[in-house]
């Protein structure tokens, strides 16, 4: 019992990383229409700017992570200028976009690697002290993190709710072609999504630098996690993708304490197929045939 | 001259891996990364019957055939449901999925420890070992797949495959039966990669989960993207480019280190420029969508 609610808890810390994952990537999804591949690349990189400015600049953790989310939101603007944008102008279908950014983010990571080694690297850091909670134990690095993910992950949602700027970005998502007709700006909507996304995708990557530390081409699973849970979830609702990540998250937990943890991509693949089979809209969006995709 | 044949070998390999995978992202339209999980599960099924029950290797080839089939059968039913970029997302998961079976069941498979003395295939009381034996049963393995999958390229089927990538509703609307045809395209193309997967298990014999990651499965996408699918020479220019540029690298005298990263680089730009400029690849027919 006392496992389980340790690997509840861990589950839970873990859900708040994959919730900001899952709404960067939802957020372009849903605005673009672009399956962002990139997106794992540009999570490699924001990783090791946080390496980077904590090891050679020697800045302390926070402030590394403001500057990385900086640098992150520009990066993503460069992804929408020199990728997406062009992709866009010439009305190019979603295979071809699918297709160029999986080649870009082949070689991100491979850049970074060629700059700074394939090995894993670790932020060199005193033993984060433990938090007891009942029976629980968690790092303080780990609530540290949570408690980030849950926050910005609650700003952007009232942000999206309330902000005019995200309605112009859902209705980009049905139709572009009327942006420009109401007078609102495609291009830079387009790349206030992709800095935001990039942006939001940073800050787990920061986290799990400094908890795990980062190679090279870790940038594919995170990837695919946060795409598992916006399609999990349902693509058409911010709650879908935090409510994807929160699934996945637990159940992968589940997976290990039931059998082990080598078993973690069955559960997440198979939840993958299982909800594209029985619930292709997603888990919390309402019922809708697959012609409207 | 090993080396040459080496080379040669590999391209045996992946050529039936890319004049397969056609049939359904040229000729169906449908873009799939399960690719390798087929090529995976055919070089499992060879090997574990082959060592496991001891039957005649061409024995053991017929029914790694036949299993793979199956199974694409199983998965192709559930994720010919969809189209587009949901059916990649499906033949995605499955990939991840047919990967950590193969990883985790080390009852069956011995998981990443994998199967080492893959006994060589005997043909005609002969055992072969060189790798000029190799290179020649590669060679006649190639032209008989090719010849089959060529034929299949021309006869109704492929055209009806064809008619359903353009326009599915009009296709069905001229009685030819998208759920039937794709189904048989989706088997058929896992049943032909089980060949170079048997092929691939007897000449490295040893082989391990990490030869059939998604990885690779986008490499097979990345040589008909690059190449161009929907005819019969686009998969032809993609092998070769994709196999023998890393090998050309190697005599420019790149630092081992680098050369790899170096060589990722130049494939992941070039694919992503190729999309931009010529999204038929270079020599191909059909457009990505």
């Amino acid at each position: 019992m006392n496992l389980l609610l340790q690997l509840l808890a861990n589950g839970l810390v873990n859900a708040a990383l994959f919730a900001m994952l899952a709404v960067g990537f939802g957020l372009v999804w849903r605005s673009l229409r672009v399956f962002h591949l990139a997106y794992g690349g540009l999570f490699v990189i924001s990783g090791y700017v946080f390496l980077t400015m904590c090891v050679r600049v020697d800045w302390p953790a926070w402030l590394a992570g403001l500057a990385t989310i900086l640098i992150a939101a520009i990066m993503g603007w460069l992804i929408e200028l020199a990728l997406y944008r062009p992709f866009y102008k010439r009305n190019a279908g979603s295979g071809a976009i699918l297709i160029a950014s999986m080649g870009v983010l082949v070689m991100l990571e491979n850049i970074v690697a060629l700059i700074f080694g394939n090995e894993l690297q670790t932020v060199p850091r005193e033993i984060a002290s433990i938090v007891q909670i009942g029976t629980v134990r968690l790092t303080s690095l780990q609530l540290w993190g949570s408690g980030i993910g849950v926050i910005s992950v609650a700003v952007l949602w009232i942000l999206v709710g309330r902000l005019r700027t995200f309605k112009a970005l859902w209705a980009m998502g049905d139709q572009p072609d009327l942006i420009p007709v109401l007078g609102l700006p495609l291009y830079r909507l387009r790349a206030i999504t992709l800095a935001i996304g990039t942006a939001m995708g940073a800050i787990p990557a920061c986290v799990i630098t400094l908890d795990l530390g980062i190679d090279p081409f870790v940038g594919m699973s995170y990837l695919l996690i946060a795409a598992v849970a916006v399609l999990a979830g349902g693509v058409d609702s911010y709650r879908g993708w935090v409510t994807g990540a929160v699934v996945l998250a637990l159940l992968q937990s589940l997976v290990v304490w039931k059998f082990s943890a080598r078993w973690m991509d069955m559960v997440t693949f198979g939840l993958l197929v299982a909800m594209l089979v029985f619930r292709p809209s997603g888990l919390v969006a309402g019922a809708k045939r697959v012609e409207e995709y | 001259m090993n080396y040459l044949l080496h080379i040669f070998v590999m391209i045996g390999i992946y050529l039936p891996l890319a004049y397969s995978l056609n049939l359904l992202v040229g000729f169906g339209g449908l873009l799939s990364v399960a690719h390798a999980a087929f090529y995976g599960i055919g070089a499992y099924a060879y090997t574990l019957l082959l060592t496991g029950a001891g039957i005649h290797p061409l024995v053991a080839l017929g029914a790694a055939v036949l299993i793979t089939g199956t199974i694409a059968f199983g998965t192709g039913s559930v994720a010919l449901r969809f189209r587009g970029d949901l059916f990649l997302f499906v033949t995605l998961g499955f990939q991840m999925i047919a990967f950590v079976i193969l990883y985790n069941w080390v009852g069956l498979t011995r998981g990443p420890y994998g199967i080492a003395g893959i006994p060589r295939p005997v043909v005609f009381e002969l055992t072969l070992r060189t790798p000029l034996q190799y290179a020649v049963l590669a060679a006649a393995l190639n032209a008989l797949i090719l010849a089959l999958l060529f034929a299949l390229y021309r006869s109704p089927f492929g055209k009806a495959l064809k008619a359903l990538r353009e326009n599915e509703t009009a296709a069905e609307a001229l009685g030819i039966s998208g759920k039937r045809i794709f189904i048989q395209a989706f088997m058929l193309a896992a049943a032909f990669a089980a060949i170079p997967g048997a092929l691939y298990a007897s000449y490295v014999t040893y082989i391990d989960p990490t030869s059939f990651t998604l990885k690779e499965s986008i490499f097979i996408v990345a040589i008909l993207m690059l190449g161009g699918a929907g005819n019969r020479i686009g998969p032809l220019i993609g092998v070769l480019i994709m196999l023998l540029l890393p090998e050309a690298l190697r005599f420019v005298g790149l630092p081992d280190a680098m050369a790899h990263n170096l060589r990722e680089i130049i494939y992941g730009l070039t694919l992503a420029l190729l999309m931009y400029l010529r999204p038929q690849g270079i020599a191909g027919e059909y457009r990505v969508t």
